[in-house]
Parts: structure tokens; C-alpha cells; sequence
């Protein structure tokens, strides 16, 4: 054995190259002649089809599975909305002939009754305008 | 981008040589299922795909086998190169698929190739030294044998070791630099076995 190594590359060289059987090309070129099975032939040219299928139809079972087994819960309702109406003690709604009754009865009264005012707070009546009836009234009494 | 032959290359990139201009040409009669262009590119590759199987595989008989198939499904899918490569890197990484999954089929039906029979011999390096290759390559992993006869003998770059094999790069360098380490390792044994024997 020398003694400087020999590269590695040289020794895998120098490795023995197995021969080849003399039907090689042969077998080969029968191989790539010899019909393809029709499964073969369907598999190749449905495979893309297939898998695309496949994919969506299991992307649709996993969204329907989540979508089922999710529990139903109705919508909620405004959760401030709730907290205000629970507080107040519902307010019977005026009746119409009442409001239509009232002496001082002027443009925004029913719609000053149906708003909804806060029950706590009683907002000042402003003093009702004169009508021009009163004032001509009044001159026919000075009179 | 220019467009010749069976061979595409782009702008930019290396020119190919005239013997990748002829392979090239060569392969795209192969498309057309031309037996002629089959033969060539037998006569081109036969021997080195057998030698490469053979070393992966460690056994004579199933390397033919392999190398059978790998030319069969390398002609039937002959379109999946696209010619970005050189084909021999395609043609090799078919081969070291080949040759590990028949490694794979033969460990779970409990065989162990160990056919090898020399046959071819190089003159210039002693009988001991391939007996010393021959144990280094008994000691490596089919894919680390696989990485080393693609760098060492067929001079693939890492990258397209990388790309034949499906590793990263980096598990490419690594392997070599274990196998290249081991080799020196069984050679200082034997050289020292020797000195002492002396």
C-alpha cells in the first residue's frame, strides 16, 4: 500500500464497473412497447379532476361539521338597550283622546307623548305660546 | 427567451456546449417516441446508471434491474423534463429513487443483497485500496453512498446532489464530509495495521 492516501474520488474510480447484460436495450425498448393498462390510462388523465374533487368535498365536510356542531344561540339583543329598559318601570302609553283633549294641544304633542322620555326626569313644560284666538278673545273683552 | 431543440435555456444563462446542444436534440426525438434517439441515449447513460445503482444498491443483479426501470419511466415521462437541469442530474435522481425504494421493499421482506461481483478493474490503483473503498462503502447509508458517487464520480455540484437526492444542501455537505472523514479514518487504520505487521 502506498503510502500518500489516494483521493477518494480516485478509489471510487477504480472500483470495479459492472457489466451490462447484452438484452439491456432491448428489454428496455419491449418495456416502454408493452401496453399501458387502462386504469393507468383513466388514472392519468381523471388524477387532476379527482384530487381537485376530492379536496373541495372534504373542505365542505370539515365546514359543514363545524357549522353543525356549533350550539344555536339566538341573537342577542343590545346589551345596553337591555340594562336601560330593565331599569325603568314600563310606561303605559298615553292614550290618543286624551292627548287630544288636553287644552294646551299644539303641533308636537302626540309625538312629544309617544317619544320616550326618561321616566326619572320630568323636563320643564315650556310655556305654551298665546294663540292668536286668546289675544283677539281678550281684545273683544277689553273692549 | 430562446427556445432550441428539446433543450430550453434562457437568456443570461450559461450557453450549452455542443455535446448538451446534440443531447438535446437527441431527447426531443425521444419525445416523439423515436427508437433511435432511445438507443442513443442508452449508449450514453446504460453504463453509468448501472454503476451507480450497483454502488448504492451493493448488488450487481438488482442494479440492472434498476437501471431497466429507470430508463423505461424516464422515457415514459420523458415530457417532465423540462430541461432546466442537465438531464443527467434528472436521469440520476430517478435512479437513487429507484434504488432506495427497492432498499425499502428488500428490508421489509428481510433480504440482504451482497451479489458483487468485480468484474472491470482499474489497473493504476492497488487491489487494497479498493478493498478499503469497498468497506467504506459498506459502512455508508444508501443515500450517503448515493450523495458520494454523484460528487465524486459523476462531479454533480451540491445543488443538484441536493435536488436528486430531495435533501437540503446542507445535509448534502454534511454527508460527504462524514464519508470523506471515514474513508481517512480506514485508511490511517490500515496503514497502521500494516506498520505494525512490518
Amino acid at each position: 500500500m502506498s503510502n500518500p492516501p489516494p483521493t477518494l474520488a480516485e478509489a471510487l474510480r477504480s472500483l470495479p464497473v459492472p457489466p451490462v447484460s447484452a438484452g439491456f436495450d432491448t428489454r428496455v425498448l419491449a418495456a416502454l412497447e408493452a401496453p399501458v393498462p387502462l386504469w393507468h390510462r383513466l388514472w392519468q388523465t381523471t388524477q387532476p379532476l379527482l384530487l381537485g374533487a376530492s379536496g373541495s368535498l372534504a373542505v365542505t365536510l370539515v365546514l359543514l361539521h363545524v357549522t353543525l356542531s356549533a350550539p344555536a344561540i339566538a341573537p342577542s339583543p343590545d346589551p345596553i338597550r337591555v340594562q336601560t329598559y330593565a331599569a325603568t318601570p314600563p310606561t303605559p302609553l298615553p292614550s290618543v283622546d286624551a292627548i287630544l283633549d288636553k287644552p294646551g294641544l299644539c303641533a308636537g304633542s302626540l309625538a312629544a307623548a309617544w317619544s320616550s322620555p326618561a321616566p326619572t326626569e320630568q323636563t320643564p313644560r315650556k310655556p305654551e305660546p298665546r294663540r292668536r284666538a286668546d289675544i283677539s278673545q281678550r281684545g273683544t273683552l277689553i273692549a | 427567451m430562446i427556445n432550441a431543440m428539446a433543450g430550453h435555456w434562457e437568456l443570461g444563462t450559461e450557453c450549452p456546449s455542443r455535446d448538451e446542444r446534440e443531447e438535446s436534440l437527441w431527447i426531443a426525438r425521444a419525445r416523439t417516441d423515436d427508437e433511435a434517439a432511445y438507443r442513443w441515449l442508452l449508449g450514453q447513460y446504460r453504463a453509468r446508471v448501472v454503476r451507480l445503482a450497483a454502488h448504492v444498491l451493493r448488488s450487481n443483479g438488482d442494479a440492472e434491474d434498476v437501471a431497466q426501470d429507470t430508463f423505461v419511466r424516464a422515457f415514459q415521462q420523458l415530457a417532465k423534463f423540462r430541461g432546466q437541469g442537465r438531464f443527467s442530474a434528472w436521469l440520476f435522481s430517478i435512479t437513487v429513487r429507484l434504488c432506495l425504494d427497492r432498499r425499502r421493499s428488500a428490508r421489509t421482506r428481510c433480504e440482504v443483497p451482497a451479489d458483487t461481483a468485480p468484474e472491470a478493474v482499474s489497473a493504476d490503483i492497488p487491489p487494497e485500496t479498493r478493498l478499503l473503498v469497498d468497506a467504506l462503502l459498506d459502512q455508508l447509508t444508501p443515500p450517503m453512498r448515493a450523495a458520494l458517487i454523484l460528487r465524486e464520480i459523476e462531479g454533480f455540484d451540491y445543488d443538484e446532489i441536493a435536488a436528486a437526492l430531495k435533501i437540503p444542501v446542507g445535509t448534502v455537505r454534511s454527508r460527504l464530509h462524514t464519508a470523506r472523514a471515514q474513508f481517512r479514518d480506514l485508511w490511517t487504520a490500515a496503514q497502521s495495521e500494516e506498520n505494525s505487521h512490518v
